[in-house]
């Protein structure tokens, strides 16, 4: 279901609003970051690229250029989809050698999840059962498949789903909605002078 | 794409392990910008993979399906039985091992050497786990890695010996095949299956652990010429295990 309050915040935007500007920001920030954490992993660019983006998205949202009928969501992925190709054209205008075949993956380091979330899961980790653990560990840290964890801890492949699912919404209850931070924490566009 | 494609199809799980096709990958992303629920499962993931991939893996049970497991078991209490009170299940008698002998027998010397407990398995590469396996078989290559982490040689040699059977030449299951065997003490086929490594050469990945642990497995066999020769040319590929070769031959 598509954000209820994109409508008004697009239109409190448009009339020059700093408290929409801050709420799409808050949206956002985290989506954007997930986003570009997935395609690069590079912690520097991710952070840099977010901020960017909800910044040009600020901009465009100011100026009316989001058409009648399109989707804010859509809108703002394709500025951060735009900004990646654009980071990735100018990586390899300067580049002195060759890049990885694909440089569009998650090759390097994973960008930094907010320290209090490490704990919190940490905490519920070791809390966890061990087949549960084994189940999330296989999963999660080796990226192994439901059908290949199920062949090692004796359970169907819709079992390993199953139980997959609710102990990530027990830890989602557990956590609330972690956000994959940001070096600076509380840093959103929305109030930033342009 | 809906929640339940998303559920269905272990999207989330393929996005973070960057295993998704391109059109599958964009579509999901537009669905978490609009989606409430995926994305705070994506987010709780996030938080998730950190934490699980500093813990250590944890201990494979001994419950699963396999026939190999419960021969395994069967085999080590007998040989435990036989051990300890020369008790033997009738008809299970005591035959010498046949030509091609799996189990060492070398001489005490050697083993002063270089005591089996000595010997330190490598680390199975967990990029296997993350779809860039070279054979069609990740789940029973899987099933193979975690008997190996949790040190059941027999079992884990049994299995990528199946591995092997299913994909002839995989050779991440030639190589921990071979390192299973050694650990599992069956020397002699350790050797043999060393030597199938190394003879892919250059273009092996565990060209240098091959030699490396083969001459680990030459000493245990009594081979010290064998060994030494195999220590200087694992020395002579300047790689990661030059320091452990330099020290084994030190002490030979």
């Amino acid at each position: 279901m598509a954000w209820e309050r994109s409508q008004v915040v697009v239109q409190q935007i448009c009339a020059g609003s700093p408290d929409a500007e801050h709420e799409l920001a808050e949206r956002f920030l985290p989506r954007v970051r997930a986003f570009l954490g997935a395609r690069t992993g590079n912690a520097d660019w991710v952070e840099e690229l977010t901020q960017e983006t909800v910044l040009a998205a600020i901009c465009a949202l100011r100026a009316g250029r989001l058409r009648q009928g399109e989707a804010l969501e859509a809108f703002i992925l394709g500025i951060a989809r735009n900004r990646l190709a654009e980071a990735f054209r100018q990586l390899e205008r300067t580049r002195t050698e060759p890049l990885p075949e694909d440089n569009e993956t998650g090759r390097f380091s994973s960008p930094s999840v907010a320290p209090e979330w490490v704990l919190a899961a940490r905490k519920e980790m070791a809390d966890l059962g061990e087949t549960d653990r084994r189940i999330l560990w296989l999963l999660l840290a080796e990226g192994a498949r439901p059908r290949e964890v199920g062949a090692i801890v004796g359970m169907s492949e819709d079992s390993v789903r199953q139980r997959k699912s609710r102990l990530l919404r027990r830890l989602a209850g557990k956590l609330g909605v972690p956000p994959v931070t940001t070096k600076t924490p509380g840093t959103t566009l929305g109030r930033t002078p342009v | 794409m809906t929640c339940k494609q998303v559920e269905e199809q272990d999207i989330l799980e393929g996005y973070l392990h960057n295993r998704l096709a391109r059109e599958v990958r964009d579509e999901f992303e537009e669905h978490y910008f609009v989606c409430e629920t995926c994305f705070t499962q994506l987010q709780t993931m996030r938080a998730a993979v950190p934490v699980l991939a500093a813990m250590p893996p944890p201990p494979t049970p001994i419950k699963q399906d396999r026939w190999w497991m419960y021969f395994g078991a069967i085999a080590a209490a007998a040989a435990i039985l036989v051990a300890i009170f020369g008790v033997r299940p009738r008809g299970m008698d005591v035959k010498a091992p046949p030509s091609g002998a799996t189990v060492a027998s070398a001489p005490t010397a050697e083993r002063k050497i270089l005591p089996l407990g000595e010997i330190e398995p490598p680390p199975f590469p967990t990029a296997v786990f993350r779809g860039d396996s070279t054979t069609a078989h990740p789940a029973a290559l899987l099933t193979g890695a975690s008997l190996y982490r949790a040190r059941s040689w027999s079992a884990a040699a049994a299995a990528f010996k199946e591995v092997e059977r299913r994909d002839p030449g995989a050779p991440i299951a030639v190589h921990f095949y071979a390192i299973s065997l050694l650990l599992d003490n069956k020397v002699t086929d350790a050797i043999a299956a060393f030597d199938r490594v190394i003879g892919v050469g250059e273009a092996s990945p565990y060209l240098e652990e091959a030699r490396c642990y083969r001459a680990q497995a030459l000493v245990l066999a009594g081979r010290l010429e064998d060994a030494r020769a195999e220590l200087e040319r694992t020395i002579a590929l300047r790689g990661d295990y030059e320091d452990k070769a330099r020290a084994l031959l030190a002490r030979l």
